[in-house]
């Protein structure tokens, strides 16, 4: 059986330098993956590449067998891949809820928008706010509001970059909750993490990057203890090392 | 290139208000009122700057459908509706056996396909150069009408185009609108000439009704919110899956149909088309119109139309010699008000009125600020 | 040969007035849809004060401190308070323009007017019979050029001006301010546009809405040679400047065709090579 998603030698060039070279792994249906790596390993770029926002040098990447480098952004998330951004981007002047009406309109989703808006919005645990502009939320909220978005595009395969990146310990708990129970419901997930502990806990499996290339890939202990992990990764980062140290 | 839109953070306010429904009720009051006006208002040189008032509130909401919702700010906007009265104006010139219309029809079709042809190479562009392209491109075709001189008229323009009470539709409308709010025998006792007037007065406000309401019905129903959230962040919307291209052209050709649609019907109320219909003036002219009524609203520019157009062709006038003899003075009035308004208040004028007609009264960031806070 | 000559002399002006335009943007991030004003600033200043008698080469200096004075003011009143948003720059310096243009139409009227030459008579280079003023024109423009060109390559004031443009925030880290450098550059460049407008007001035509042609034309310019890049400017003013001649002189009513083709530059670059000949990638 095919896997869900599939990235084959995946090469990102930017002039002389490679951002992503030859990468390659599959996602299976439900599995929820880590990725990780120092900055400037690359992980931003192949994220990029998987999600259709950038494109890749060479390679391919397919979901369910088929290739998504043809397709142009919109139909790379109508085919079921959604992604949320680093730095949030939130329509800040539209209300909480129309955020997330979007990508429903857009879907020609059957029936009151505006209630299925806010079933995405319980999902993540964001019903209470759907009125509010999104420009007053908090961090936590606005992570929250882009996974909300995300998921209302109907994704198998959801990626998230940095989703605790600017959390404080509280929120980042909070956060993980609401993922959790997203692979839960079947949910595939992709999650680009700096903060290793914290990720550890929610996937099966981790990727390791460095210098634009999988270094380790499997579960996330062994790849913790990887040599090459510690050496390419842990070693020159110990706000990384300490938060990895906490587990 | 999707990270030029660095908006300013909003801090505070419910901007998300301006997205609600304007109140119903309210707003249908303002066509009944202007539709029962003309029996109290005997003065005929204000009615007709009143229907001059209404086409420009074509001009402004067909702008702010494309600047004010999708953040493609468009400074040449005179091109679409020049075009559009240039067309109807050719008719009546070299086939005046066709119908009033039809020429209509083909203003718009050919208004469209102008947006298309300038939509297409502006897709990519944002802020300064969309501005700077369809500047130049509506300047360029100020030139053309020197080019087709013998055609088009350079800046004699084209005189003698067939009037709204010519047409097989609008005329037989017009009339039988004048007759029903100021009875057969009013209607019939005036001068011929009072009598266009009253024609034209009800012709542009039924095509404003319908324009704006159709407008409004897009821009407060779900394809509006789409067209929103590019001008939000084009990159978060294509991360929501909002097809970019389609959206943004389509928008691009509707806000040129519609100002085609009622450049022609201009040309026919007015029975002539000169260069005014191309110019920079006009284009600027619709600008200070949306920022002083809000953009992104519909409404507020609607609303600022009939404001901005009132003082210029009427008001000012009555006000001071030295714009009578200075017509030009109007135009740098403005401009001198719009740079002193952005520079003070860069939000627009209307919008808070607009929240007291959506029944919710809390004061709200106005509309005026997507014009300025979007790239 | 007409069109080599003369598509020179006009090269050498157009190149004074896109210059400005393209650095201001480097600068400052500024897009100044007034650019084309400070050319008829210049020009009309320049008529004005040679309608007052007083001599030429005075009238000219007014001309080109008008247009300075003019580029400070608009700095500092218009577009320093709205200087980070963007759309807002844009309007309101399309409603100086427009401001502009109606403040010359109510002392100067609508019609066409001409400065007088600064020089009389008429020399044949190449064979190519030219007014001296013409000539004049060119060569006071390539000096200017260059010299302009030296300042920003050798001086540290110059360099100071290519550091903002290239790197903004490197710029300030070693203590440059750019909104002082955007001043600056603006009355540069708004200096130099309008000596533009001196150059050609004796041969050229004098209307309130003279400014958008230049305007279009430093457009077609800063979009062919690319953002900010000096170079760039400099060998797309040629370009158009030629294709400006080249166009009044073969083709059937040329002269009221150049804007028009200028326009299909303009499309014609933004859909093939949107980056310009040279230049980094266009927004």
């Amino acid at each position: 059986m095919t896997a869900l998603l599939e990235a084959e030698a995946v090469t990102r060039r930017f002039g002389g330098l490679t951002a992503v070279n030859e990468v390659s792994f599959t996602v299976e249906q439900g599995a929820a993956v880590g990725l990780i790596g120092a900055n400037g390993a690359g992980k931003t770029t192949l994220f990029n590449c998987l999600t259709g926002f950038d494109k890749p040098t060479s390679g391919d990447v397919r979901l369910r067998g088929k290739s998504l480098l043809k397709l142009p952004r919109h139909k790379v998330v109508g085919s079921g891949v959604a992604r949320t951004f680093q730095i949030v981007k939130p329509f800040p002047d539209l209300p909480v809820l129309a955020n997330v009406m979007v990508p429903l309109i857009v879907r020609r989703t059957k029936g009151d928008v505006k209630a299925e808006a806010l079933k995405v919005l319980q999902r993540v645990g964001l019903a209470h706010r759907a009125a509010s502009p999104s420009s007053q939320l908090s961090e936590g909220d606005l992570k929250r509001l882009e996974m909300a978005r995300a998921l209302a595009t109907g994704p198998e395969l959801l990626l998230l970059d940095e989703p605790f990146a600017g959390l404080s310990t509280n929120e980042i708990g909070v956060l993980s909750e609401t993922i959790n129970q997203l692979k839960a419901d079947g949910v595939t997930l992709v999650i680009v993490e700096h903060k290793i502990g914290s990720l550890l806990a929610l996937v099966d499996r981790v990727i390791a990057m460095d210098q634009g290339r999988v270094i380790a890939d499997g579960e996330p202990e062994a790849v913790m203890r990887d040599p090459a992990v510690v050496r390419a990764y842990l070693g020159g980062d110990p706000e990384a090392q300490e938060e990895a140290g906490h587990e | 290139m999707t990270d030029t839109a660095a908006h300013a953070k909003p801090s505070a306010g419910s901007r998300a208000k301006r997205f609600l429904k304007p109140n119903v009720v309210l707003l249908a009051l303002i066509p009944l009122f202007l539709l029962y006006l003309p029996r109290f208002v005997e003065n005929t040189t204000l009615l007709q700057a009143i229907s001059v008032a209404t086409i420009f509130v074509m001009f402004a909401a067909s702008w702010d459908i494309l600047s004010g919702y999708t953040g493609q700010v468009s400074f040449g906007h005179a091109a679409f509706i020049g075009t559009g009265a240039y067309t109807v104006a050719l008719f009546s010139k070299y086939e005046p056996g066709v119908s009033n219309e039809l020429a209509l029809l083909a203003g718009v079709l050919v208004a469209a396909l102008l947006g298309v042809a300038i939509g297409v190479p502006c897709l990519r562009l944002k802020g300064p150069y969309l501005a700077l392209a369809t500047l130049s491109v509506a300047g360029a075709l100020v030139q053309i009408t020197f080019i087709y001189k013998e055609q088009l008229g350079g800046e004699d323009g084209i005189a003698g185009v067939k009037n709204v009470q010519d047409g097989a539709v609008t005329g037989p409308l017009g009339e039988g609108l004048s007759k029903l709010v100021l009875g057969p025998l009013t209607f019939g006792g005036k001068s011929p000439f009072d009598q266009y007037i009253y024609v034209s007065y009800f012709v542009a406000l039924l095509a404003m009704v319908l324009v704006v309401g159709g407008l409004m019905l897009l821009g407060y129903g779900k394809r509006g919110l789409v067209l929103r959230s590019i001008q939000q962040d084009e990159a978060a919307a294509e991360a929501a899956g909002v097809p970019l291209t389609r959206y943004k052209l389509a928008a691009f050709v509707l806000s040129a149909a519609c100002a085609g649609f009622a450049g022609g019907l201009y040309a026919q109320i007015r029975g002539t088309v000169a260069l005014d219909l191309l110019s920079v003036d006009l284009s600027l002219l619709i600008i200070i119109i949306a920022a002083f009524g809000g953009a992104g609203s519909i409404i507020g520019p609607a609303i600022g139309a009939y404001a901005v157009i009132l003082l210029q062709n009427y008001y000012l006038d009555r006000a001071s010699d030295v714009f009578v003899e200075h017509p030009e003075l109007k135009i740098g009035s403005f401009a001198l008000l719009l740079i002193v308004v952005l520079i003070v208040a860069p939000r627009g004028l209307v919008p808070p009125l607009l929240q007291r007609l959506s029944g919710r009264g809390s004061p709200s960031r106005a509309a005026g600020a997507a014009l300025t806070e979007s790239a | 040969m007409d069109v080599l000559v003369q598509g020179a002399i006009t090269s050498a002006t157009i190149a004074l007035v896109a210059l400005g335009f393209s650095l201001v943007y480097g600068v400052g991030g500024i897009v100044n849809l007034a650019h084309g004003s400070f050319f008829m600033i210049g020009a009309y200043a320049a008529y004005a004060a040679s309608e007052a008698d007083m001599p030429l080469l005075v009238a000219a200096v007014i001309g080109v401190a008008a247009a300075m004075l003019a580029g400070v003011l608009l700095d500092r009143l218009v577009i320093a308070p709205i200087r980070h948003q963007e759309v807002a720059v844009l309007i309101a310096t399309l409603a100086v323009a427009i401001l502009v243009q109606s403040g010359v139409q109510f002392f100067f009227g609508g019609l066409e007017r001409q400065l007088p030459g600064f020089v009389e008579g008429s020399v044949s280079i190449f064979g190519v019979d030219l007014r001296q003023t013409e000539l004049l024109a060119g060569l006071m423009a390539l000096v200017t050029i260059v010299v302009v060109l030296l300042v920003l390559t050798r001086s540290p004031a110059g360099r100071m001006v290519r550091a903002v443009a290239e790197d903004e925030e490197a710029a300030v880290l070693v203590g440059v301010r750019p909104e002082r450098v955007t001043l600056y550059v603006l009355a540069i460049g708004a200096g130099l546009a309008g000596l533009a407008g001196v150059l050609v007001a004796p041969y050229g035509v004098l209307t309130p809405t003279m400014w958008l042609l230049p305007l279009t034309q430093a457009f077609a310019i800063v979009i062919l040679g690319g953002l900010g890049s000096i170079q760039g400017t400099v060998l797309a003013s040629v370009v158009i400047g030629f294709l400006d001649r080249f166009v009044a002189f073969n083709v059937k009513d040329g002269g009221i065709k150049i804007g028009l083709v200028t326009v299909a530059v303009i499309l014609a670059t933004l859909v093939l090579r949107p980056q310009g000949l040279l230049g980094k990638v266009a927004r």
